[in-house]
């Protein structure tokens, strides 16, 4: 696949979401419920990819785009509505993910990654069961393992690098996009990126020779 | 306590050894400036069409490059999530409807008994408890921690939160220990950031 390629062309023009959080802003519920419907996706794909568990990614979507709500008045525009709102759900799922460290260290539990998708299973241990297009239930139970590897891989990366990660590969964002949304310098995208995938690397290479 | 050495990464010795070695991923045999930050940066086109051009006339001329280039496509195409779920049906309805019935809440107000003055010094006793809390968290979840771009202060201001309003008070309930640690690193350059 040629490189220049890989991202979604840069977004130009007015942003058309702008004047539906201004409308929501003004106290427009319907404006809102179009936005909530024009972004529910994109939102619950992040958060889902962020945290690993669907209905907590559920819950986190919802969460988010309330605070949007109460927010809206406040909004700057200083890129897309849609940064904006990545911005909120990567806050808000970091600071789920943290939590979750210091509660399971509290509850003397071990500092593993979240473990709800470790062997491919989502929330309390149902497994995913995807839509799966692919013929055959081996190319399912490969996909799974697929599934699975990453989400360990993952799961195992401090959450400023899983952020980087899953912004840069599973919702395609620019590095300028993606230090927009995390408020930090593109050299830091970079450079989180480039630790995420040395560790990834290493992650590999250990599997490999069996030392987990 | 010597707080830089209860943490080994913040140790500066330990972090100016580690910033002299070549780092596993970086190929020590690659050309000058061909290194792994610049193959990705091709990998995901984020550089200038001229840039990259004459990137890859160059891999074409090293082969350890490309074969490093080809190694890290397949370790990013490797990643696989499942699709997302969609949204379920309804969903952009139920939550228009609870931001309805918030708005509608009768919220605690600056002149009530449990205002925010007293909020907020409850707050911050229960924060310098989260600080001690969070250096033990901090140290021993042994990771290097995200630098702050969420302390308290830039959080809320990120996500646009109203200090005044009692959405603090829960935030500040709900957020404590994320705070604790947030503070902790605030305390400490990580050096995650490279400005």
């Amino acid at each position: 696949m040629d490189p220049v390629a890989r991202h979604a062309p840069a977004v130009t023009g007015p942003d058309p979401d702008a004047e539906v959080l201004a409308r929501v802003a003004a106290g427009d519920a319907a404006a809102f419920e179009a936005l909530v419907g024009r972004h529910q996706d994109r939102l619950i794909g992040v958060c889902q990819r962020l945290l690993g568990d669907r209905e907590e990614a559920r819950d986190a979507a919802q969460e988010v785009f309330l605070k949007a709500f109460r927010k809206a008045g406040s909004y700057r525009p200083r890129g897309r509505v849609y940064t904006w709102l990545y911005r909120i759900a990567a806050n808000h799922c970091l600071n789920r993910l943290r939590r979750r460290k210091v509660v399971r260290f509290l509850s003397f539990g071990a500092l593993e990654p979240s473990g709800r998708e470790a062997s491919g299973s989502g929330a309390a241990g149902r497994p995913w069961d995807p839509e799966d297009p692919a013929p055959g239930p081996e190319a399912a139970l490969d996909a799974r393992r697929r599934w699975a590897a990453t989400r360990r891989a993952i799961d195992r990366l401090p959450e400023s690098q899983r952020a980087v990660l899953v912004l840069a590969k599973f919702e395609g964002l620019s590095y300028k996009e993606i230090a927009e949304v995390l408020g930090v310098t593109v050299g830091a995208v970079e450079s989180r990126l480039f630790r995420a995938m040395r560790a990834l690397e290493r992650a590999q290479a250990a599997e490999g020779t069996g030392v987990s | 306590m010597d707080r830089d050495k209860t943490r080994p990464e913040k140790n500066p010795e330990t972090r100016r050894e580690n910033a002299s070695k070549v780092e596993p991923g970086e190929n020590p045999e690659l050309g000058l400036g061909i290194d792994d930050r610049r193959l990705l940066r091709l990998l995901h086109g984020e550089l200038p069409p001229e840039e990259a051009a004459e990137l890859r006339r160059r891999l074409g001329a090293d082969p350890v490059a490309a074969a490093r280039l080809q190694e890290l496509e397949r370790l990013w195409d490797g990643l696989e999530l499942p699709p997302p779920d969609a949204a379920p049906p309804g969903f952009a309805a139920r939550v228009a409807a609870r931001a309805a019935e918030n708005e509608g809440r009768a919220w605690i107000g600056a002149g009530a008994p449990f205002g925010p003055a007293w909020a907020r010094a409850a707050a911050a006793v229960a924060l310098a408890a989260g600080l001690a809390l969070g250096a033990g968290v901090g140290w021993l979840a042994g990771e290097s921690a995200p630098a702050v771009e969420a302390s308290a202060g830039t959080d809320a201001a990120a996500i646009g939160e109203d200090p005044e309003s009692a959405d603090e008070w829960a935030y500040l309930e709900e957020e404590l220990p994320t705070l604790a640690e947030s503070y902790w690193d605030a305390f400490y350059e990580d050096g995650e950031e490279e400005l």
